[in-house]
């Protein structure tokens, strides 16, 4: 019994981190109405600036995250400025299919610019917190599984809340509701896009500092995780935020206590059938909202 | 510019050409190789950077020895690709590497599931192939002409050492583990491995409380140990790669999941990143299988001795199995050019199915001889039982005869404490 309340805890936990993950991913399908299939690479990325924080300036893993989510953030608002809104303004008209061509090739330009400079070899954070458990009763857990839990619970409650009650947050969920109306209203979308895919990115990267003190970087980390954030995302709701957190949650659930049930190839498969039932059965997700 | 001491260079030069008779016009061509071997794609591309660098190595002393001489001399050249440990990518190489490149031998590709697939393209060609390190046994099964295993023996050898050893150790010490959990990467190798282990350690009697195999670069592997902890087994297998098995150990050390051993199977355990990555508290006491038997009893040689001081120097890590078998592959290869005479497919078939390197230094290096079977199979390669020191050292442990003088077997481990 202790095994599957075990199980269940760090299912929990590795899901939030997922969930994490996921959730710029959703932010901008939902506000742009793009996919960025370079997703996983950005999470390559913030795993490799998180490494450097750590390992070059002596940082605590846990301290790298604000300064990861810092450079990510930088990144984003300059990918959106001078790579995407060009192909993606061309395309205003239609669906912006050009923009999901171009993350493709951007995914792959990225991973294998990471190979040619950090080399293939996986790398961890050397620090003796990673390893570090808490014991109670039967229950162990590491603290980087507490801390991954625990931060992206507050980071997503903090962007719902963002997205809520301030103006910028209206402005972005108007803009993604419907852009005409948005812009008639004085809100300039250009700025918009850019806040999200900034936005989107900053949150990636608080995700990738937790995520590298649970598991190494090398250039191809982001395909193991993309795949899982996309599932996530079709899972929670497209767009909608506490939904890829929840979206996590579950794929998280699933694969710790599924995996005590049945062989754990067959509960990755499990996860997979669970994406397809949702898309037939309620194409909006689990938590989306039903559009228009 | 022609400075004075150039032209005078130059001049003499020139002038010993002439007196040695066209000598330019002598010179052998270099005998060109072709060689896959995984240089990305995360798991496996450390070995296949770690196995490259020695392969380099190998025709570098061949070059520097003299080449081939059979051939006046020739020089050996590698025609190197990564297959990014991708089949579609090592078909479509071996292809090119024959047809556009016109090696007229090959050597390569490390992991099994790449190695199995495109030595069937060279086998089509009738060019020969040299096996380094792929284990699948079908490799050297399906009746092919052209494909050649000197250093390596198919994965159920390793399997067979990783469960006599416990039979082994469970009379040697008194100390009898009843229990066994298997888990290995869902591949080709994992299965193979996981076949033979199975057969084995029902035979001597123990009970597999988990046989389980799981997909290689899982996102999160705790499920699965979770599952080992709750079976609650006396000894755990693992069959991974570097990054599989850095986690995995982690994990099982975090969970305090305490077995009486933890044996790994030549691969991720091996590696050159495993002990960097994961640790020295987690590594210590972990066993491994090994199919070299490491300083100590290998490096007796001169020839050895340059082969393990340059690797180190270019490389600042010490030659593994992988890197030693890659290094030795290589020199079979020469040994076949120099009994062919000529860089022509055929006939380097011909000499390679000859092959009987016995008791040379190459022998002393590696630890075993080699005679290619009919089968194109050298079936003398045997594993060796390591456990790793507190210090981040491998240490023979099994068999006795091979075992290390300083260091005494710890069975079993000590268990992992908060």
């Amino acid at each position: 019994m202790n095994t599957y309340f075990q199980a269940l805890l760090s299912g929990i936990a590795s899901g939030a981190v997922y969930g994490l993950i996921a959730l710029g991913l959703s932010l901008q399908f939902g506000v742009m109405k793009i996919i960025n299939f370079a997703h996983g690479s950005f999470l390559m990325m913030a795993m490799y600036v998180s490494l450097l924080a750590c390992n070059q300036w002596g940082l605590h893993p846990l301290a790298s995250a604000p300064v990861t989510a810092a450079v990510l953030f930088v990144v984003g608002w300059a990918c959106q400025r001078w790579l995407i809104d060009g192909i993606y303004r061309k395309e205003s008209s239609r669906e912006p299919i050009g923009v999901l061509i171009f993350t493709t090739g951007l995914w792959i330009f990225m991973d294998y610019g990471a190979l040619l400079v950090f080399g293939p070899d996986s790398r961890s954070v050397s620090h003796s917190w990673t390893n570090e458990v808490v014991v109670t009763g039967d229950l162990i857990f590491t603290y980087p599984q507490i801390a991954g839990c625990l931060l992206a619970g507050v980071v997503t409650l903090a962007l719902v809340l963002f997205m809520r009650h301030t103006a910028t947050g209206r402005a972005i969920r108007a803009t993604g509701q419907d852009r005409e109306a948005a812009s008639v209203l004085g809100i300039d979308s250009q700025r918009i896009y850019r806040l999200s895919f900034a936005i989107g990115l900053g949150v990636l990267g608080v995700a990738g500092a937790l995520l590298l003190s649970l598991y190494p970087v090398n250039p191809f980390v982001g395909d193991i995780f993309g795949m899982r954030a996309f599932v996530i995302v079709v899972l929670g709701g497209i767009g909608s935020i506490a939904g890829a957190f929840w979206g996590g949650i579950i794929v998280g659930i699933l694969e710790s206590v599924g995996s005590q049930l049945i062989p754990v190839t067959y509960a990755e498969a499990l996860i997979f059938l669970l994406f397809l039932a949702v898309m037939y059965f309620r194409p909006r997700g689990l938590f989306g909202v039903e559009n228009e | 510019m022609i400075n004075r001491k150039n032209f005078i260079l130059q001049a003499g030069l020139a002038g010993t050409l002439a007196a040695m008779g066209w000598g330019t016009a002598l010179a052998a061509d270099p005998v060109r190789i072709g060689y896959l071997i995984p240089l990305s794609g995360s798991a496996a591309a450390s070995i296949g950077k770690d196995m490259s660098r020695a392969t380099h190595l190998a025709i570098k002393h061949i070059n520097e020895s003299g080449g081939i001489k059979s051939m006046g001399g020739a020089k050996l050249e590698l025609v190197e690709v990564d297959t990014r440990g991708d089949p579609k990518v090592a078909i479509t190489e071996t292809e090119r590497l024959i047809t556009r490149e016109k090696t007229p031998v090959l050597l390569g590709a490390f992991q099994s599931g790449v190695t199995f697939p495109a030595t069937a393209v060279a086998e089509k060609y009738s060019v020969p192939w040299v096996v380094d390190l792929a284990a699948k046994a079908d490799i050297t099964e399906r009746g092919f002409k052209y494909v050649f295993r000197p250093t390596q023996v198919p994965a159920s050898a390793n399997a067979e050492s990783m469960a006599d050893f416990v039979i082994y150790a469970n009379k040697a010490t008194g100390k009898a583990a009843k229990t066994v959990a298997m888990v290995y990467e869902n591949t080709d190798w994992g299965q193979d491995m996981a076949n033979t282990l199975r057969a084995k350690f029902k035979a001597a009697g123990m009970e597999i409380v988990l046989d389980e195999g799981y997909p290689p670069n899982s996102p999160d592997l705790r499920p699965l140990v979770l599952k080992i902890k709750g079976r609650k087994p006396d000894v755990v297998t693992v069959t991974s790669y570097a990054a599989d098995a850095v986690q995995m150990h982690k994990l099982l050390a975090q969970m305090q999941v305490n077995a009486m051993g933890f044996i790994g199977s030549a691969a991720g355990q091996i590696d050159s990143q495993f002990i960097p990555l994961a640790g020295k508290d987690i590594t210590k006491q972990v066993f491994t299988t090994n199919g070299w038997a490491g300083y100590e009893s290998s490096i007796t040689t001169p020839f050895a001795k340059k082969f393990w001081d340059e690797f180190v120097a270019t490389n600042k890590v010490e030659p593994n199995e992988l890197s030693v078998s890659a290094y030795a592959a290589a020199w079979v290869v020469k040994d076949a050019l120099e009994r062919a005479g000529k860089a022509e497919p055929q006939a380097i078939r011909d000499a390679l199915a000859k092959t009987r390197i016995v008791g040379t230094d190459l022998n002393k290096l590696i630890g075993y001889d080699i005679v290619i079977n009919e089968k194109g199979q050298n079936p003398l390669k045997r594993f060796v039982m390591q456990q790793i020191t507190a210090d981040g050292q491998y240490r023979t442990v099994w068999p006795e005869a091979l075992a290390s003088k300083s260091y005494k077997l710890v069975w079993p481990v000590q268990a992992y404490k908060p």
